[in-house]
């Protein structure tokens, strides 16, 4: 086997970007870009971010719990409740 | 399900514990990256002109819901003056409404920031709401909001403002959680320029559509009975219906609280331990005093804290 093929593949330009993605986040403060590592959690990526205690959705308007894994670029929507009084 | 007897007796250690493991994390830190950034910026609008027809929009959502207040988001424009911005269009979203509170669920915002065209996600950054004939002060509840709204934001600064049906204003540059500096509000419709007849009309119609479909009004679940996992609300006080208590979880039925009695709290009551009712919900939010009254329970604050907040001893 030539293990020196397979390490100078996995060491590529194009193998390395493809272990990141970009997220797009959209709120109320308009679109913010991260650059992120393939594979974090959502829980991860919200604790980074200071997004704790938001709701995120993709761009199908599904919820991203927890445990989901960002593992390619995508474009995701953050709210809170609003509460006055 | 609440197990408040019981948590409150495994406080006095009333009940056997198991040994629990602790495990230390190797980094206790708490992420902050986003709001240190953007926490030192100088404030963005320092100037805020209401123009004519956003003013109208403003007063018709105010008056149309009558003795409740509306809550919504406003558009701003900068204009060619530093650090004054022009509020040209103001809306609403579904919320629930109520004589000194309002709320709108995250859904609901959601919806409102996904139907925002592209270009003008950057432009509907103002937070409004309105204190029906209340003075225009943030409350406790305001200012939580605030930090919570900073937070899904993602620590990006945005102008906030309250205004009652005495078309009186406070506005403030929510910058970071501890600092926020207050914005001079001009309204240009008093300066002499003003809507044609048929533009005020159409405005109005909208503004009425918008709130008898997305405006909700609280209904007081006291005295009321509720039939299990239905939808609709009766008065009929038929047999086998429950009483329900609301809470911010969902409805408990009353006779829960009276049945759910451990031995162990059993015991304490006749050692002469008192429980009293911890629920957070009903305890400042600053400074964590049981909240007694209705106008505190709504306000989320006590009088204390209130009167500090109405005299500006808190510092911006």
């Amino acid at each position: 086997m030539d293990y020196s093929r397979i390490n100078s593949n996995l060491n590529a330009p194009e193998a390395r970007e493809t272990r990141e993605a970009k997220v797009s986040v959209v709120s109320l403060g308009g679109v913010q870009d991260y650059t992120v590592r393939a594979g974090m959690t959502v829980s991860e990526f919200k604790s980074v971010y200071g997004l704790n205690g938001t709701k995120i959705v993709n761009e199908n308007g599904d919820t991203l719990t927890s445990d989901a894994i960002i593992s390619r670029d995508m474009q995701v929507f953050v709210s809170t409740p609003k509460k006055n009084g | 399900m609440k197990k408040k007897f019981k948590k409150a007796a495994q406080n006095l250690g009333l009940i056997n514990q198991t040994q629990q493991t602790v495990t230390n994390t190797l980094y206790p830190i708490t992420e902050c990256y986003n709001t240190i950034k953007h926490m030192f910026s100088p404030p963005e609008v320092e100037k805020l002109v209401i123009e004519p027809e956003a003013w109208f929009k403003l007063m018709y959502f105010i008056h149309l819901i009558g003795d409740y207040e509306i809550s919504g988001f406003g558009r701003i424009q900068e204009t060619d003056e530093e650090g004054t911005y022009s509020l040209i269009d103001v809306d609403i979203i579904k919320q629930t409404v109520r004589g000194a509170y309002v709320e709108s669920d995250e859904d609901a915002v959601l919806d409102f920031i996904r139907r925002v065209p592209v270009d003008q996600r950057k432009e509907w950054t103002l937070d409004w709401h309105s204190h029906v004939n209340m003075g225009t002060t943030p409350s406790g509840t305001d200012w939580t909001n605030y930090s919570d709204m900073l937070k899904a934001r993602s620590g990006i600064q945005f102008p906030a403002m309250i205004v009652n049906k005495r078309d009186e204003y406070t506005a403030y540059q929510i910058i970071s959680e501890a600092k926020h500096t207050e914005i001079d509000i001009y309204k240009r419709a008093i300066m002499g320029e003003t809507v044609p007849e048929e533009r005020l009309v159409e405005i109005y119609n909208e503004c009425k559509q918008k709130v008898q479909t997305l405006c909700t009004k609280y209904a007081a679940a006291t005295g009321t009975w509720y039939k299990p996992q239905s939808t609709t609300w009766s008065n009929n006080n038929q047999k086998g219906w429950t009483y329900y208590d609301e809470t911010d979880d969902g409805y408990y039925p009353r006779h829960y609280w009276e049945d759910e009695e451990d031995d162990e709290v059993v015991e304490a009551k006749k050692q002469g331990f008192v429980f009293d009712d911890d629920d957070t919900d009903y305890a400042c939010d600053y400074c964590g005093a049981a909240l007694t009254t209705t106008e505190e329970i709504s306000n989320r604050c006590c009088k204390t804290c209130w009167a500090d907040f109405t005299n500006n001893r808190w510092s911006k």
